[in-house]
């Protein structure tokens, strides 16, 4: 009886042993020249789940962004990428591993236009071939886009550029996609149509980690939260836990604590 | 028709070259955010070598292949991986400052290996220059003119075609926006970024080659005219588009060589238009072309990931260290004035003196790039301007010396006036490439008629009287000196203690905001660029008198470059800056003529690299020294015993 108790045992914890989180800060430090921005920053992205970064602003949420993506050097801690110590790696790198990353602001390539902006990614992930394909999918999915496919993407409009950018992700699902204030500037319903590509990102089995300033909208999509504040991890777990708290932490007026 | 075409098809081949230089700066300056002001000194760098190879008797294929196929990309390579790379994102000023130091230092640094001697005669790339092919429309068409059109057209045929059918083409035009977003698709930028500054520099050590045998002698200085074309020629497709650098260059060349034709041979105007005609355009187009002043600056999306520039080292020293530097200060004044007055030998006061006159034009370049961060590429002109002006009323009108120095500074000042109009409307890069159009305009033109500089022969300018005291020795001259810069020196502070100080500080770090908070920006920037003109313009005229006789060549636009990169090493922030950059230039000139005709080419090498430390030392890296050491003191004397 007792190996067959030890082998119940041992697929028990095979089972249990969690899948490692698609992305894990450990300690993290970054500054900016001699401005430091997080200042031992803890968290993990669950595998398969949506994560939301709130916070006040300068609290250091774009800052995170750019340390997953390399775009800003690491100065103390490591960062795991599916159980993968990833710190230090070179942007296009960590892009390859399956990051991507939607920054703040304007993120296409303004003096291309659409389609080229398409192929620079496609031709990267798919090779000439999947590149026409994924064309035709994208266009279908965006007819907007398909309209301005010639255009320069920088005579888009605001919602467009988001959806160009989104584009680009969908036709070659990451690992995790960090999306830093994509809503920023938009109108409600622009906002709309890019929360359900979002949703429709996530359902395509990438994890994501948002970073947004309206609240509502980030816990309506989120399973877990993590606050931020002046460099620092203040709250961290799900959301039906959280979201009360957050909310009055956020909302309230004595936000200088 | 056939007058027409034997004048314009002469043109042909200059027109290639500049197009070939304009499309690689675009090149570069579109995907790397750098102004490559190095890069006329690049195609010096493959022509020499070219030359060099050919005259030890390496067949010409060979040669080509080492000078523009390796010695060019390498070249280039170089400074985009230890230099440029690092300076992406800093501030248009660090930029610049940083190409000129290699613009100044890299044709030094080849005459140094090479040796300096005259090189007739250089050789052309394929067909032999001396066979005439056919005739077109009366002009015979040499090997060189014809192999310089076949190669260009050649190599910008597959230029072109890379960079729209190929990925790595795509790759280029992304660059251009932003490295970062390239990243962000999965790509390696850093070797995009290798792929671009080795076909930009194939391109410029290719012109250079192509441009030599154009020219009867090799030398520097034709490479920087060659710049300032392709310049114009890059500033015609408003510094973005390649295919309208490619035709302005070609454009350039043709209607140079038409004026040449249709204007009256051996008048002013065809000996002046003719080689202004780059610098004019380029001045014409800065100020009209709206497009080109507002796509001067780079806009990367992700730009924010940055850190903020590196903190000075003035803001860093502590109130000990600031009481220190100034009793410092006046300690090595004094024992200056004093030593000058009594034991220095003659010759070393005469270079002492120069230094002091070299210091009033300096002091010019602290007002206008230190506390206003205007970066102008012509005070060499306004000294030129001062002096020779100076020269023409004594000479003429027989008004005092002390008058002509004077009036000098105010002609001066008025020429900074309308300097500035168009400085109104530019800044930072087309601010810079105005003014040094405008130098060479100066240099090429303006100081080569007898009312102005009188070419060659120079004007002379007598040592000034003063009632009973006359300043013609050496040590009453250095007295002289000595009191208008103090004078100058004065003027300065009073302009940075005062409220117009503060407006330029605001000015410095930021155009806009300083605006927004109801600056007079216009008004503002005439009165900085008014004032450094007059400084400069006395400073000229005191160095005319000092010598006695100037030329043209005594204020010539390179010197504006090197007048440039020797302040900002030394410390373009502060009034010492400007007095050390002035004693520092003399001394090293004077100690440099003790060695060797060779070494002398030390001192563009030396202050060339010192420019390049701009980006880490704004305030100059020979001021950073002396703060440190200074701090070390002060640190010693609060801690008798220092901990280990």
């Amino acid at each position: 009886m007792k190996p067959v108790d030890g082998l119940l045992e041992a697929t028990a914890v095979l089972e249990v042993a969690p899948e490692p989180p698609v992305l894990e800060l450990r300690d993290v430090s970054a500054s900016y020249g001699r401005f430091r921005a997080l200042f031992g920053v803890s968290l993990s992205v669950p595998a398969g789940s949506v994560t939301a970064l709130v916070g006040p602003n300068g609290a250091g949420k774009s800052t995170i962004a750019r340390v997953v993506t390399g775009l800003v050097p690491v100065t103390k801690g490591r960062i795991f990428f599916s159980g993968q110590d990833v710190t230090g790696l070179p942007t296009w790198k960590l892009v390859r591993l399956g990051v991507a990353h939607a920054p703040e602001g304007r993120s296409v390539f303004a003096t291309l236009d659409v389609e080229d902006n398409l192929r620079l990614t496609f031709i990267r992930a798919l090779g000439r071939k999947g590149t026409a394909e994924a064309l035709g999918r994208a266009f279908e999915r965006f007819p907007r886009l398909a309209d301005r496919r010639r255009q320069l993407a920088g005579t888009l409009s605001g919602g467009e550029q988001r959806m160009l950018a989104l584009a680009r992700v969908l036709a070659v699902p990451p690992k995790l996609l960090v999306v830093d204030e994509l809503s920023l500037g938009l109108a409600p319903r622009v906002v709309e149509d890019v929360y359900r590509a979002l949703r429709e990102i996530r359902d395509a089995g990438t994890s994501l980690l948002v970073i947004e300033q309206q609240l509502p909208r980030a816990l309506e999509l989120a399973e877990q939260v993590v606050v931020l504040r002046k460099g620092k991890v203040v709250e961290a777990g799900p959301v039906d836990k959280l979201g009360e708290l957050v909310r009055e932490l956020l909302a309230g007026p004595g936000e200088s604590s | 028709m056939t007058q027409f075409l034997s004048y314009a098809i002469p043109g042909l081949p200059y027109g290639c070259v500049f197009a070939l230089m304009a499309v690689g700066l675009v090149l570069t300056y579109q995907t790397s955010g750098v102004f490559n002001l190095a890069y006329g000194a690049q195609a010096y760098a493959s022509a020499l070598i070219f030359y060099v190879c050919v005259n030890a008797g390496w067949p010409s294929w060979a040669a080509f292949l080492a000078a523009v196929v390796v010695v060019a990309p390498l070249l280039g390579l170089a400074m985009d991986r230890f230099l440029y790379r690092f300076i992406r994102s800093a501030p248009v000023l660090v930029k610049l400052v940083s190409a000129l130091g290699m613009l100044i230092a890299i044709p030094s640094v080849l005459q140094l290996i090479f040796g300096g001697q005259e090189r007739l005669a250089p050789p052309s790339l394929w067909l032999p220059p001396d066979s005439v092919y056919f005739h077109v429309a009366g002009d015979a068409i040499n090997g060189t003119e014809l192999s310089t059109v076949i190669v260009t057209l050649a190599v910008v045929l597959l230029a072109s075609l890379m960079s729209h059918f190929t990925q790595i083409g795509l790759r280029m035009r992304a660059m251009a926006e932003s490295p970062r977003m390239v990243q962000l698709a999965g790509i390696n930028s850093e070797r995009v970024g290798v792929a671009i500054w080795v076909l930009s520099s194939f391109l410029a050590g290719l012109a250079g080659v192509l441009l030599a045998p154009l020219f009867a002698e090799l030398q520097a200085l034709n490479f920087t005219d060659l710049l300032v074309a392709a310049i114009a020629a890059a500033a015609l497709g408003s510094l973005t588009s390649l295919p309208l650098a490619f035709w302005g260059g070609i454009g350039l060349g043709v209607v140079q060589e038409l004026l040449g034709g249709y204007l009256p041979s051996g008048s002013v105007l065809s000996s002046g238009l003719r080689p202004a005609l780059p610098f004019a355009v380029l001045i014409a187009l800065l100020l009209a072309l709206p497009g080109l002043r507002e796509r001067w600056f780079h806009d990367d999306p992700l730009a924010a990931c940055d850190p903020p520039p590196p903190q000075m080292a003035a803001a860093i020293g502590g109130h000990g260290l600031e009481e220190l530097l100034r009793g410092g200060g006046w300690a090595v004044l004094a024992v200056f004035l004093v030593s000058c007055l009594t034991w220095v030998p003659p010759n070393w006061t005469f270079t002492l003196t120069q230094g002091l006159a070299y210091s009033i034009i300096f002091l010019s370049i602290v007002l206008l790039t230190g506390m206003s961060g205007q970066i102008s590429l012509c005070q060499a002109a306004f000294a030129g301007i001062g002096a020779f002006t100076c020269a023409q009323l004594v000479s003429h009108f027989g008004i005092s010396v002390f008058l002509g120095i004077l009036a000098g500074g105010a002609v001066a000042a008025v020429v900074g006036v309308v300097v500035a109009m168009p400085a109104l409307r530019l800044g930072g890069l087309a601010l810079a490439l105005a003014t040094l159009a405008f130098g060479l305009l100066a240099d090429n033109v303006g100081f080569q008629f007898p009312w102005s500089g009188n070419g060659d022969s120079g004007v002379n300018i007598p040592r000034p009287e003063l009632g009973s005291i006359n300043f013609t020795s050496g040590k009453a001259f250095f007295v002289l000196a000595f009191v208008l810069l103090i004078i100058c020196a004065a003027i300065v502070l009073a302009i940075r203690q005062g409220t117009t100080g503060r407006e330029l500080a605001a000015m410095r770090g930021s155009e806009l905001a300083a605006a927004s908070i109801g600056t007079n920006l216009a008004k503002l920037k005439i009165t900085v660029f008014a004032v450094a003109a007059a400084l400069a313009g006395v400073g000229g005229a005191l160095y005319g008198s000092l010598q006695g006789t100037v030329s043209p060549n005594d204020f010539n636009s390179i010197l504006s470059l090197v007048f440039m990169v020797v302040v900002v090493t030394t410390g373009v922030y502060t009034v010492q800056g400007a007095i050390q950059a002035g004693m520092a230039y003399v001394i090293l000139y004077q100690v440099l003529d003790y060695l060797p005709s060779q070494w002398r080419n030390l001192f563009p090498i030396l202050f060339g690299l010192g420019a390049v430390t701009y980006a880490l030392h704004p305030e100059g890296v020979v001021e950073w020294q002396k703060r440190r050491v200074v701090e070390i003191v002060v640190s010693w004397r609060k801690h008798p015993e220092p901990v280990a």
